[in-house]
């Protein structure tokens, strides 16, 4: 495909590519901020971090804003609308693989018979630089799902850490593109070679692991839907959502109306919004489709699991483990302290025998 | 790019006043010659911009090519200011979306149209459609139960329902006020199903009410020996876009909006939450 340029190249320093990437696109990347890192935008010889899902929210904000004008509106006896432009082009600087892979599931979500304008116009035209994960963080499962540590596609460019600068593959007529005028060094066997080993290395370190293979999970939650270890779980959830704001694939919004004080222009924009919230599927009278804690805490959790690949035909988690991480709810599991929200810990749940669960007391609230 | 969440504007052409708190109104897109192409079940989101927007079924029949009309009740913020409105008013219109009912297996068949409440107005298209047709489809019978006598839905039409050829329109409700003449049933809508003439082997039945009340009537369906499969109901979940993307409506792996909101029985019981459970 790219002939000119070999696929892979030997770069020295991130900043070279970071120069020439920001110089064609707004750059956003991994960057620490407050103690944690967030995606922000960066600048020629910015400061990234990258790593293992590193970053505290995924990338999706970028591709679909937390929140934006939907379109502005102008009334008087009928209405006029205007949508916002958007002609600029991004680029996403050291994403991992599992959230490319999450990316992938949202392209699938904002596609399909209802193109999402929104989400597409950033997404066509942003440049993806992925990351290989060389290390791997504790609360990561991505090997169970094969969304990480490698990535094999799906990419413009794609960077693996070697002891002495970076790999660089070429992925698209477009990462080409940026990469022409730098006249890298191609790679050298060796440096393929250190790759597939740091990359074996990373995979070797990621010893957290679904309990059953992700083929198995639809029968799974299918069959344990009335698993009595929901109560006690859903006992213990704060509903704060933390666990699908992270997620990389959660996708769930909200659209509002904000008028001017003249009630004759306004705007309409599209929030994010979360299925664990009381008000998420409220609807007149207060009734309420969901106002169990328990009914959320097993949409979220089968959603992801389950359900998203039934739908879209990919998985629905992409085992960054960011959930695991800021779920603020840590109870005691099979003697273990454990994050409420972790896929792995509510799947090992669901194996339990339900007989074995019945009767399990937690301390916790009214569930509503 | 195109936009699908760009409403296109409608004027009210005219509005009937159906209950104290239901109101149907008749649209007329304002910019363009469009007819509006649907399937009865279906529906659009209307907006009034500066309040907000939401889904509601077209009551009109698809025959009636040159407006469309919505049925809409009184429940909060939106509706509201729906109600406000008067004629040659601007809302915002988009859609159709959703499945309707499966109306081509309905050929040749006989059909029970089962609706409680404002349950009626996804079923009002359809009836008004089988009149048209009316050598399409067999016997129709029509079960419509509301609270009170006030509170029925489309009444100036049932005189032109019953006059129609082979269609039975039978009401209840559950109390009747003091002084108030009253000659239909009292009670649930499922003690209706007794006066039915219809064979249930050779029939559907399309159902759309409270989520209590398509249970019981379901259940009576079955008892009465409808297969499940020939049984549609239409549900009904908070939504904001009708295009399988906010995520609101999800029941399960379904999304109300584009996979329904009209399901089969069977559709329903491979959901979560029991909502139409043969069993109690
Ligand atoms: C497929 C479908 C068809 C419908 N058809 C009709 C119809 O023909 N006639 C009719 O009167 N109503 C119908 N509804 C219900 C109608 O959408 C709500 O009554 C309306 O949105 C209430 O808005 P509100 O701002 O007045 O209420 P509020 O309580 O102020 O609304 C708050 C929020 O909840 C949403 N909401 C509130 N109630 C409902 C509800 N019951 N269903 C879904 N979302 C809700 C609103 O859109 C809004 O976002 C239908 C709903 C669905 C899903
Ligand atoms: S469910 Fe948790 S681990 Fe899976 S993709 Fe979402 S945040 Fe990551
Ligand atoms: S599972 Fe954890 S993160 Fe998710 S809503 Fe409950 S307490 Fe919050």
């Amino acid at each position: 495909m790219v002939k000119s340029t070999p696929r892979a190249l030997k770069l020295e320093n991130l900043n070279i590519l970071i120069d020439a990437v920001s110089q064609k696109y707004r750059t956003y990347g991994p960057v620490a901020k407050d103690g944690e890192n967030a995606w922000e935008e960066v600048k020629a010889d910015g400061e990234l971090s990258l790593g293992c899902a590193a970053t505290m929210l995924p990338a999706k904000h970028i591709l679909q804003p937390v929140r934006l004008d939907l379109y502005s509106f102008k009334s008087s006896g009928g209405f006029q609308i205007e949508e916002p432009g958007f002609d600029e082009k991004i680029a996403l600087f050291g994403v991992s693989p599992c959230d490319v892979n999450a990316i992938l599931a949202l392209d699938r979500v904002f596609g399909g018979r209802f193109v999402d304008p929104y989400y597409w116009q950033r997404r066509e035209n942003a440049l993806i630089v992925a990351s290989n994960c060389t290390e791997s963080a504790e609360e990561s499962f991505c090997t169970s799902w094969d969304t990480g540590p490698e990535l094999y596609s799906d990419y413009d460019l794609l960077i693996t850490e070697l002891a002495d600068g970076y790999l660089l593959e070429v992925g698209s007529q477009r990462g080409k593109v940026v990469v022409n005028g730098l006249n890298l060094p191609g790679a050298t066997q060796e440096d393929l070679k250190e790759k597939a080993s740091r990359l074996d290395a990373a995979r070797a370190a990621t010893k957290k692991r679904l309990p059953v293979p992700p083929d198995d999970l639809h029968q799974l939650f299918e069959e344990r839907y009335d698993h009595p270890i929901w109560v006690p779980n859903a006992e213990v959830c704060f509903s704060c959502g933390n666990c699908t704001f992270s997620c990389p694939t959660c996708f769930c919004f909200d659209i509002r109306d904000e008028v001017k004080p003249s009630r004759k222009e306004g705007v309409r924009n599209l929030e994010w919004d979360s299925c664990q919230l009381l008000e998420f599927a409220e609807v007149a009278h207060h009734a309420n489709f969901r106002r169990l804690r328990i009914d959320r805490f097993k949409h979220r959790t089968i959603h992801k699991l389950s359900w998203m690949k039934q739908q879209y035909g990919l998985t629905g988690c992409v085992g960054c483990g960011r959930c695991v991480r800021w779920c603020p709810s840590w109870p005691v599991r099979r003697g273990r302290i454990t994050s409420l929200a972790d896929p792995v810990e509510i799947i090992a749940d669901m194996l339990e025998p339900p007989e074995k669960v019945e009767g399990v007391e937690r301390p916790g609230g009214v569930i509503v | 790019m195109e936009n699908p969440y760009i409403v296109e504007p409608a004027a009210i052409t005219s509005i009937r006043q159906e209950t104290d708190e239901t109101k149907t109104y008749t649209l007329k897109f304002v910019e363009r010659e469009r007819t509006l192409q649907f399937t009865p079940g279906q529906f659009n989101m209307i907006s009034l911009l500066g309040v907000g927007e939401g889904a509601f079924s077209i009551t009109s029949s698809p025959l009636q090519k040159d407006d469309f009309e919505h049925t809409i009740r009184l429940v909060g913020n939106l509706t509201r200011a729906i109600d406000r409105l008067a004629q040659g008013d601007i809302v915002g219109v988009r859609g159709p979306y959703g499945t309707g009912w499966p109306i081509d297996s309905a050929k040749g068949k006989d059909i029970f149209i089962i609706a409680g409440g404002v349950g009626l107005a996804p079923l009002r298209g359809l009836i008004n459609l089988i009149i048209e047709r009316r050598n399409d489809f067999g016997v129709v019978e029509i079960m419509y139960g509301s609270r009170k006598p006030d509170e029925l839905v489309f009444t100036s039409e049932y005189d032109k329902w019953r006059a129609a050829p082979n269609i039975s329109l039978f009401l209840t409700v559950d109390e009747v006020p003091e002084g108030f003449e009253w000659t239909h049933g009292r009670g649930v809508v499922t003690n209706l199903l007794g006066l039915s003439k219809i064979d249930p082997a050779n029939a559907l039945a399309f159902v759309c009410g409270p989520e209590i009340m398509m249970r019981f009537v379901a259940r009576s369906l079955t008892i009465r020996g409808l297969a499940e499969e020939n049984i549609f109901v239409s549900l009904e979940r908070r939504m904001e876009c009708g295009m399988a993307k906010c995520g609101r409506c999800m029941l399960g792996r379904a999304y109300i909006c584009t996979d329904g909101p009209v399901f089969s029985y069977p559709e329903v019981r491979s959901l979560p939450q029991n909502l139409l459970a043969a069993s109690f």
